[in-house]
């Protein structure tokens, strides 16, 4: 599995698949939960399989019976969680707000 | 009295013509627009290889498109506008999601198989961000000039000589404009490969 820097639109995408490993999700699916375009969540599920944190499957239904092909279906690999959560909690680290207890007080000395 | 009740039957008859017409070009409408997703998602597989294309439009997006149009949600407007409005977003990206593709399968068979099986693909993958750079963005500009030559070219008026030609002047120069930036983007494509 390769490293990856991620971005706070990719966040958005592994925290989905964070919140239940085991469950599968579809591209659509990920664009109503995500709220992303097409275009931008597309080429980053194809980075994120190129890169061994999702692998890729097919929606179990029969094609005649449904009156649709099978969709394709991602799941996040078991060593990218870990990594996915560690780089979770460096980005959330990193875009917290300063604690309000710790700012210097007007005129006073720090 | 005969000719007001042949007129009424008349008018009775053209609303009845005139109301299967409207229902026959609504239909035929509905079914068309049904169509234009389905359309520009196969203008973006254009953009891809073969194996790319078997993958990507195949297997990814051509389903995905299924369901927003034969899904349970699927409602007649908004199953257009959704659909279409995905189809788009892949059309610009599709070269993106492909370029990924490509690199993961160069790494995989560099990986696996050493160099020699997979040099053709390491190749391409090198390549690919230039083919990126230089090839793919001349369909859109092939559009964007379209698009101008419909709006501000009519060529006939240039020369102050209001004939006929200047009604189809337009619409011509810009089926040349699009014929010869397919042309340069074929040839541009097989210049590249054949490096």
């Amino acid at each position: 599995m390769q490293g990856l820097d991620i971005t706070p639109k990719m966040a958005t995408v592994l925290k989905i698949f964070l919140e239940d490993p085991d469950q599968s999700r579809y591209g659509f699916e990920l664009m109503k939960l995500t709220g992303m375009a097409s275009g931008s969540l597309y080429p980053m599920l194809a980075r994120l399989e190129a890169a061994g944190w999702l692998t890729r499957g097919k929606e179990d239904i029969d094609p005649r019976a449904a009156g649709r092909p099978a969709r394709t279906q991602y799941t996040i690999t078991g060593a990218a969680v870990s990594a996915a959560r560690i780089q979770l909690g460096e980005l959330s680290e990193r875009y917290r707000p300063p604690v309000p207890g710790r700012l210097r007080p007007q005129g006073g000395i720090a | 009295m005969s000719a007001v009740l042949w007129g009424g039957l008349g008018g009775i008859a053209t609303f009845v013509i005139m109301a299967a017409l409207g229902d026959m070009v609504s239909e035929e409408i509905r079914d068309r627009l049904d169509h234009l997703p389905h359309a520009i998602l196969r203008l973006a597989a254009r953009q891809l290889d073969e194996t790319e294309r078997v993958i990507l439009y195949e297997e990814v997006w051509l389903p995905d498109l299924a369901y927003i149009l034969k899904g349970d949600e699927a409602r007649p407007v908004t199953r257009l506008v959704v659909g279409t409005w995905y189809a788009v977003g892949i059309l610009f990206s599709a070269t993106q999601s492909a370029r990924h593709l490509q690199e993961a399968k160069a790494k995989a068979s560099v990986g696996k198989d050493g160099p020699a099986p997979s040099a053709h693909a390491a190749i391409r993958a090198q390549h690919y961000s230039m083919r990126e750079k230089i090839v793919q963005p001349l369909p859109r500009l092939m559009y964007v000039c379209m698009g101008a030559c419909f709006a501000i070219l009519p060529i006939g008026s240039l020369f102050d000589r209001p004939t006929t030609f200047d009604y189809y002047s337009s619409p011509v120069a810009a089926v040349i404009l699009w014929m010869l930036c397919r042309r340069a983007s074929k040839l541009l494509k097989q210049l590249l490969r054949a490096r």
